[in-house]
């Protein structure tokens, strides 16, 4: 059987890859996908610690993670549909009228 | 298993998720007036008030201890609820005047004022991120509700790309925190922790605090305040800033306080200090005054870092105090905002929000100039005004616990916040009016008034009579 530490290396990883894109790419989508990343790589080690301490309520969080992730998706989506009606653009460096 | 006599409990949770949905219903229904629905959230929010303040003094653990009703997340609640209130007052005529004002506004500010409440209540990290979630997604339609605003877009999509970038590190604390103690429930992690203290766990309580940090606005995850309260529906500023806050920190201090983190303190202070200091200088250059009270919401953010950081009962007492003192006045300011913002056509953008508009206010509607005068002075902590014993409170605190140059730090910082705050004051009494719409009255309706009213009232009575809040919440006094 694999280490807990194979997986919490693993997750960690995703999480730093997704902060990362997050922080690199100027595309809002993208950043949105990085930010799906992050959560996933989050239920990854939640997963694996819920299963190496043989106690389910990890498990369980994860059930709402997934959720709350989805209905995130849904109000994000929405947002960027309602910016891209007006802006024509998703390039989060050309969405400066607020600054100061 | 549901044990259903734990229901009676959350009477005030029910009835909000109810209405949340029946307001839903109401709206398809009543398509033609906003009224019926308007009406049903008003009383249903009263409702739940009225059943909170009744069982202020519940002590339980309920629904397999997912949730823990007491006196003191009661409080916390019942100001979440009072913010709310005031809100849905003034936000019918805010709202027709954008045209915006669809029976969903209500429903989903409903859904919000739930995620508070199971936020505050929460004894679980899976409640708290539940009850967190809930009421950042409502939070970013809400900011988003002008949408053929550029502003009001930009700021939703700020607003959603942060949020949701903080949340990832906040569970991934939790994720953390479940590793190292084996348990979500918090309580049970509150009785590990002193036995474990392994890099991990303290890892994770790290990022844990940092999502909350991001909701309350302490420095450095303060950026997204200004942006998402210049661009959001003036009313839903109004909210965010009062309500908003009371659920972040409600739900974080019991957590901070259980774990007494006293090597942490000299952190603590810095943190406070520099929010404090942000909040205060960057206030003074700002020229529009929706991102003016956005500043000195950071500002009182850092007043409230203060409280957190002296960890005792009696900064809890401050606290509470200064928040329901915020909710009074920082609404009060914002509903002044949305009205006279009104007061002109609808144009592309939000109109009458900089200082130069605000020139010979006392003039044209002597009754908004005062009312705004009054917050701001409370804002600035002049006595005999709320905002004045709010900070008395949570200096008091800090005092006693020692931390004596932090509050002579904080004192500074709030005289150099009286500077802004009087310059608003100065344009509104002692400049003349310009521009086309210089001489008219700015017309208040009859709802906004009530709620600039209650506003009023109650910056006056608890400034007058601080001892009212303690007397009905006799608990925080030890």
């Amino acid at each position: 059987m694999l280490e807990l530490n194979y997986f919490l290396v693993l997750s960690a990883l995703l999480f730093s890859i997704g902060v990362v894109g997050v922080l690199v790419r100027r595309n809002a989508m993208i950043i949105f996908m990085c930010i799906e990343l992050m959560l996933n790589a989050i239920n990854i080690s939640l997963v694996a610690f819920s299963s190496f301490l043989g106690n389910d309520s990890g498990q369980i969080f994860v059930f709402f993670v997934l959720t709350v992730a989805a209905a995130e998706a849904a109000v994000g989506l929405a947002i960027v549909i309602s910016l891209f009606r007006n802006k024509e653009s998703l390039d989060i460096d050309k969405i400066n009228i607020l600054k100061w | 298993m549901i044990n259903f006599n734990d229901l009676k409990e959350i009477i005030p949770l029910i009835i909000i998720a109810a209405s949340a949905l029946i307001s839903l219903l109401i709206a398809v229904y009543s398509k033609k007036s906003g009224m019926p629905v308007y009406v049903f959230s008003l009383l249903a929010v009263l409702a739940a008030l009225i059943f909170t303040g009744l069982n202020v003094t519940k002590d339980v653990i309920i629904i397999s201890e997912m949730l823990r009703i007491n006196p003191y997340s009661n409080a916390f609640c019942m100001i979440a609820l009072l913010s709310v209130f005031i809100t849905f007052m003034a936000s019918k005529d805010y709202l027709e005047k954008l045209g915006i004002n669809f029976g969903e506004y209500y429903s989903i500010l409903l859904f919000a004022l739930f995620g508070m409440m199971t936020m505050i209540y929460a004894n679980d990290m899976l409640t708290v991120f539940i009850g967190l979630e809930t009421m950042s997604i409502c939070f970013y339609v809400l900011t988003g509700l002008l949408r053929k605003r550029m502003k009001s877009n930009e700021s939703a999509m700020k607003y959603f790309l942060l949020g949701a970038f903080m949340t990832g590190f906040l569970l991934y604390g939790m994720s953390l925190i479940y590793g190292a103690t084996g348990y979500t429930n918090i309580t049970k992690i509150l009785a590990t922790y002193t036995a474990i203290r392994t890099p991990m766990f303290l890892i994770g309580l790290a990022l844990f605090m940092i999502g909350f940090f991001f909701k309350i606005g302490i420095f450095p995850f303060q950026m997204w305040i200004p942006d998402v309260y210049e661009g959001a529906p003036t009313v839903v500023s109004g909210m965010m800033s009062t309500a908003g806050k009371v659920a972040a920190v409600g739900t974080l201090i019991p957590v901070l306080i259980t774990l007494n983190l006293v090597e942490y303190k000299m952190l603590f202070s810095i943190l406070a200090t520099l929010t404090m200091l942000y909040g205060n200088i960057v206030a003074l250059s700002q020229s529009n005054l929706k991102r003016l009270l956005a500043y000195s919401s950071i500002a009182s953010a850092g007043y409230i870092m203060v409280g957190i950081t002296s960890m005792s009962d009696l900064s809890i007492k401050g606290i509470a105090f200064y928040l329901l003192a915020y909710v009074f006045m920082q609404l009060g300011a914002f509903i002044v905002v949305s009205v006279f913002e009104n007061s002109t056509p609808d144009g592309k953008d939000f109109r009458n929000v900089t200082f130069d508009e605000y020139k010979g206010l006392a003039k044209r509607s002597p009754v908004l100039a005062i009312a705004l005068t009054v917050f701001l002075l409370s804002l600035a902590g002049i006595p005999p005004f709320a905002g004045f014993w709010g900070k008395y409170y949570i200096f008091y605190a800090a005092i006693k616990s020692d931390l004596i140059w932090l509050s002579v730090i904080a004192i500074l910082l709030s005289v150099i916040s009286v500077y802004y705050y009087l310059k608003v004051i100065v344009y509104m009494w002692f400049k003349e009016p310009e521009g086309e719409t210089s001489g008219e009255a700015v017309p208040v309706k009859a709802l906004s008034y009530a709620a600039i009213m209650v506003s009023l009232a109650g910056t006056l009575l608890f400034g007058l009579y601080p001892d009212l809040f303690f007397t009905f919440f006799k608990f925080l006094i030890k």
